[in-house]
């Protein structure tokens, strides 16, 4: 019962704050959130194998709705949960009136209700126990994904949103296509049951769902929508970004290698391939991007794609590469959350997000320009931060493929990552670091809910990923 | 409490104690003693760790510490004599620094102490926890600690954009570098099963009879990592950037220590992992000997012509570790082929790392003192100092001649082994005679460079930066830390057997040690005793030079004229004394003219992405672009379809139906079979 009320609980949430107006909408919504990271907390299955688990409800034959905490959910839903919370609490004084680049608290309520909404659908993804649930829950993240992307409701808004729309919504029709084939052949809907799927028509369904989840989690040639999605709220983008939408697609391809075998083989390669690709994709677009956030986005496309290559490097039967692609997951969800919210700040106070513009930072929002300069390093892999040690998994996994193509792997991931540091200190260093700018002079720490945000932010950077190890250990099989 | 508890306890120390900078609510010098305090703590346990293990036995820890991955390490430290040769040296070196940054940061606001104290305290664990490590895992984790922490150093006074940026090239060109140590450790441990050193170096030796190729590709991979720390050519660039940038006390543990650190992954690397005395050694051998040449020439030539003179002495550190990168190449070259020559390279190897920790951070401490009190590093602008500075002046003037090479102090015994092992490899390897005479030419050059440094820093009429200084002695915790690396100096010059046998101590750890010679070497033989005399003798020499400046004294004193200070004449000009004085800028003019070619800038990496990539990146132009616009132009076509007229509309359906038969007859139950 309790997975219930955690599904429920954030809708709940939602639906009041639509009907309450300024601080009660706040404090709503923060203590929906807050309700709901210790029910994540509660029902999380730690180490233990028997996942909690609400029975089926079967309205037709072959049709089962029900729920369950497996490893790999409960991972999502504590992400999603926890990643929420100091998202809303963060919104709570970001969308204001004080807000230089957005000076105006109207359309709050609806922007409360969208997000809170989109938990309840990221916690309907983690908990589905079978595909066809959890495409209902994947068809209302891009709904709510939508109503966030084109909350400002200005031309660029309404068609960024469109597009994330539009494009997702053309993956997702792949989705339809493989579940209507896995019904068809099995009459179920069960992640088991892809595996008694014939041939080519696992074939199918394997390329069908990956292209789902390519559109989700903005893999080449699918990936635009993600920088054009720059114009949402910024606590709106980190969550988009770090925890949720781009996480299901993430999700679903982690999904199929631990619920069913469909990856294997020549699938895994292809995985691979693509995500290689979308990686030097991501790292392309960082030259370009003179909005912060815009370069956010691109570092986040090339991160997803390394979570998929980590995953690619499961299904080709390391388990160490599985282990890395969820690491990576789950460090790269506070990491990025982090660096879009010290985004968020410097434009909150500043008014400015442009990197030209910007410089010498830390003279004017020390704590600010440390949570950036963390996220920064942390992102890059050095350690003592999460990144350094799914890295490691991952590079290790590809050489242990070993071959000409494991190398080819290894090395690619290597410069990427070496270029993709050369880049974020770069950045940190012309924003941070320097003579203050105009622009930089006016900004400021933000407001200490904010403040108090980004602390929390930089100890769960640097202590997470040692917290998420046992779990993702057991669910990639290793004794918990 | 025994001596195995001493590594954690140390680095327990060291981090504490850089929180507790971080956090303690003090004024400022109060901070700097907490900060100092902590370093200082553990230098005096370090000594201890370092002392048991060269007296006895190595020490080997396990932490059963391992994360829960599907990674196989074991958070694994061990001490052997090498470890504890590196742990003594970085007791002692950064004890001095601490107390010279307690004096140099008065003043500093409280902020910028913490900055300095806290990243400090890390840089230190990740050097004591990098020259431990038994572990890949363990060693790759402090080894980027440590780079980070220098990071934040280099950027200390980070309002200076130049400063920001030799902090960003340096740190990425020791990651870009280190990822070479990520590959290497990543194969061999898939290779070897874990990532513990010695099943690495079996999977390494394993791989030279399997796979050569690769083998070497991996000693190449992880050698670049630790050159570009080391900052060997071609890996240099960085280094008078970094060096230049940071606060005086940071430098001088980066050139002093830091630096060092990839000269040990390079011995651990090649004398302890490497098979010794193959054929593939004597390649390696000489590529090490060759880069440390260069290294060696350049360096040198290039602190010659700076005018700055933190530049100065950080130039001459990629010189310095020139020196010691040839010699780590002759000891691995001359392995099994001449093995007590090979012995006598690696006892210079070793003895150079802590020579040069001991004066090169006793001259960058210097330059501190000097800008500390004049605000400037340009010695163009600086001149007798002497009358203020006394002691400095005195210590400096130690400095450079330890680091040219002059007995009886400790620069000399080092190149004396380096020298020797040269020259006489050269009867092995006729090339290492070469490089023999020209480490002994630049040892010139660089004497030259340093003359240059003391005689317009302190000799000669003030300058205009010299004017603004204010006589008087230094503040005493810089003092006791120039004193202490001065004493250092001297006393490794008078007694140099202790330090020749601790290195051949820490060889007979290596694997291989056979090759090297240690079983039949003494430190009297490796002293030049082989020789059929009894070797080098530091006291003798000493007396000897006592005797003669004595004589000298006595022959001044009869024959001097008595002396005259006046103005010099100037054919009735006035002219002011910059003007008259024959400048730094204006030494060595033909010599630096002649090598022109070797004092331009240092390439710099930049980054110029073609624009065609953004267009690549953005598939909106490409792809997402054109089908829209496909399908934008597919519906207004169906719209135009739309015109309200029944007939049009009846067409339309019986087309679908016909689809629908067509499709429903062709692949009746089809989709089930397929």
């Amino acid at each position: 019962m309790l997975l219930l009320l955690l599904l429920l609980l954030p809708l709940a949430g939602g639906l009041a704050t639509a009907m309450l107006r300024g601080r009660l909408a706040d404090l709503a919504a923060t203590g929906a959130m807050v309700a709901a990271v210790l029910l994540a907390l509660a029902v999380v299955p730690w180490g233990g194998q028997p996942a909690a688990a609400v029975g089926p409800w079967s309205p037709l034959p072959g049709f089962a709705f029900g729920l369950r905490l497996d490893g790999l959910g409960a991972l999502l839903a504590l992400v999603v949960t926890v990643v929420g919370l100091t998202i809303t609490a963060y919104s709570t004084r970001y969308y204001d009136v004080d807000n230089r680049e957005h000076p105006t608290a109207a359309g709050k309520s609806r922007y409360y209700f969208f997000l809170l909404t989109f938990v309840t659908a990221m916690l309907g993804i983690a908990m589905s126990p079978n595909f066809f649930q959890l495409f209902l829950f994947w068809e209302l993240t891009t709904i709510c994904s939508w109503g966030l992307i084109s909350q400002y409701g200005t031309r660029e808004a309404l068609k960024s949103g469109l597009k994330a729309l539009a494009v997702t919504q053309f993956a997702s029709l792949f989705f339809i296509g493989g579940l209507l084939l896995l019904y068809v052949q099995t009459g179920s809907f069960d992640f088991g049951a892809a595996d008694r799927l014939s041939g080519a028509a696992r074939a199918a369904f394997v390329v069908m769902l990956l292209v789902a989840a390519w559109g989700k989690a903005a893999q080449a040639p699918m990936h635009t929508w993600l920088p054009s999605a720059m114009v949402a709220p910024t606590p709106a983008s980190a969550f988009l970004h770090a925890a949720a939408m781009v996480k299901a697609g993430i999700f679903l391809a982690a999904r199929c290698l631990v619920s069913t075998g469909v990856l294997g083989g020549w699938p895994a390669l292809l995985v691979t391939v693509a995500a290689l690709i979308t990686m030097y994709v991501g790292l392309g677009g960082y030259f370009f991007a003179d909005d912060l956030k815009r370069l956010l986005a691109y570092s986040t496309i090339a991160n997803l794609a390394l979570m998929l290559v980590g995953i690619g490097l499961g299904a080709m039967g390391v388990a160490a590469g599985l282990e890395g692609g969820l690491l990576h997951l789950w460090s790269h969800a506070f990491t990025k959350t982090l660096l879009f919210l010290c985004v968020g700040a410097i434009s909150w106070s500043a008014g400015v997000r442009s990197i030209s513009r910007l410089t010498g930072l830390w003279q004017t929002m020390p704590l600010t320009a440390a949570g950036f300069l963390v996220g920064a390093l942390a992102i890059s892999g050095l350690p003592p931060f999460g990144v350094f040690w799914s890295k490691l998994l991952i590079l290790r996994a590809a050489l242990a493929v070993g071959g000409a193509w494991g190398w080819t792997t290894g090395l690619l991931i290597l410069v990427e990552s070496a270029l993709s540091l050369a880049w974020f200190l770069h950045v940190a260093r012309l924003v941070l670091f320097g003579s203050t700018s105009e622009a930089a002079s006016r900004g400021a720490d933000p407001a200490p809910v904010m403040q108090a945000v980004l602390g929390t932010l930089m100890l769960l950077t640097t202590v997470a990923p040692y917290v998420g190890m046992p779990l993702i250990h057991w669910i990639t099989g290793g004794v918990g | 409490m025994t001596v195995t508890m001493l590594p954690g306890l140390i680095v327990g120390i060291l981090l504490v104690g850089a929180l507790l900078v971080a956090v303690l609510p003090l004024r400022n010098r109060s901070l700097s003693w907490v900060g100092a305090g902590a370093g200082l703590l553990s230098s005096l346990l370090l000594l201890w760790l370092g002392g048991q293990v060269l007296t006895g036995d190595p020490i080997s820890v396990r932490w059963n510490l391992a994360l829960p991955l599907d990674l196989p390490f074991s958070f694994a430290l061990e001490v052997d004599s090498l470890s504890a040769i590196f742990l003594i040296l970085l007791a002692i070196v950064p004890a001095a620094e601490l107390l010279f940054a307690v004096g140099y940061l008065d003043g500093q606001p409280a902020e910028a102490i913490r900055r300095f104290f806290s990243a400090f305290l890390v840089l230190l664990a990740g050097m004591d926890m990098v020259v431990m490590a038994a572990d890949w895992v363990v060693f790759l984790f402090a080894w980027e600690i440590m780079s980070l922490a220098s990071y934040l150093l280099v950027m200390w006074e980070w309002r200076q954009e130049q400063n920001a940026r030799a902090a960003w090239i340096y740190l990425l060109t020791t990651h870009i570098a280190g990822s070479g140590i990520l590959l290497g450790a990543c194969w061999l441990s898939v290779l070897g099963g874990s990532f513990g050193f010695a099943d690495t170096t079996q999977a390494l030796t394993a791989a030279f009879a399997t796979t050569p190729v690769l083998a070497h590709l991996m000693v190449f991979s992880l050698g670049v990592g630790f050159a570009a720390k080391a900052a060997s050519f071609p890996l240099h660039f960085w280094l008078p950037e970094a060096h230049g940038a940071a606060p005086a006390p940071v430098s001088a543990i980066l050139s002093g220590l830091m630096v060092k650190m990839g000269v040990y992954g390079l011995i651990r690397l090649f004398i302890f992992m490497m098979p010794a005395g193959s054929d593939a050694g004597v390649v390696w051998g000489l590529l090490l000997a060759t880069l440390g040449t260069v290294s060696m020439v350049l360096g040198n030539i290039r602190s010659l012509g700076e005018q700055h003179a933190k530049r100065l002495v950080a130039q001459s550190s990629i010189g310095q570790v020139g020196y010691i990168v040839l010699s780590l190449g002759m000891a691995v070259a001359l392995a099994d082929r001449a093995p007590l020559l090979s012995a006598v390279a690696f006892a210079g190897c070793l003895y150079h790392v802590i020579n040069h920790a001991f004066f090169k951070s006793m001259l960058f401490l210097t330059v501190g003192s000097i800008q500390h009190r004049t605000g400037t590093y340009d010695i163009r602008l600086l001149g007798g100092l002497i009358r203020k500075m006394p002691a400095v002046a005195g210590l400096t003037l130690l400095g450079a001649l330890a680091i040219a090479g002059t007995p009886p102090l400790n620069g000399f015994v080092s190149k004396w082994l380096i020298y020797r092992a040269a020259v006489f490899g050269g009867l092995h390897l006729p090339l290492l005679a070469v490089y023999g005479v020209i480490a002994i030419f630049i040892s010139t050059v660089s004497l030259a460079a340093y003359l240059k440094y003391f005689g317009a820093t302190f000799l000669g009429v003030e300058g205009e930066g010299s004017r603004k200084a204010e006589a008087g002695p230094e503040p005493r915790p810089m003092l006791a830390a120039l004193g202490l690396l001065g004493t250092g100096c001297i006393l490794l010059g008078l007694w140099p057997q202790p330090v020749v046998a601790g290195a051949l101590s820490a060889l007979k750890g290596a694997p291989g040690a056979a090759a090297y010679g240690t079983m039949q070497a003494t430190a009297t033989e490796v002293m030049g005793g082989l020789l059929g005399s009894a070797g080098y003798m530091p006291v003798a020499v000493l007396l000897a030079l006592v005797v003669c400046a004595g004589l000298t004294w006595v022959v001044w004193q009869m024959g001097a004229p008595s002396t005259r200070f006046t103005t010099p004449w100037l054919g009735g000009e006035v002219l002011p004394d910059e003007e008259i004085r024959y400048g730094s800028a204006h030494l060595y003019r033909p010599f630096l003219a002649r090598y022109a070619a070797l004092l331009a800038p240092l390439w710099q990496p930049r980054f110029r992405v073609p624009h065609w990539v953004e267009a690549v990146v953005d598939a909106d132009r490409w792809l997402l672009g054109p089908v829209y616009r496909g399908y934008d132009g597919l519906t207004r076509l169906l719209v135009r379809q739309h015109r309200g007229r029944v007939k049009g509309y009846v067409v339309w359906q019986l087309l679908a139906v016909v689809l629908v038969i067509v499709l429903l007859v062709g692949t009746e139950g089809g989709l089930l079979r397929w």
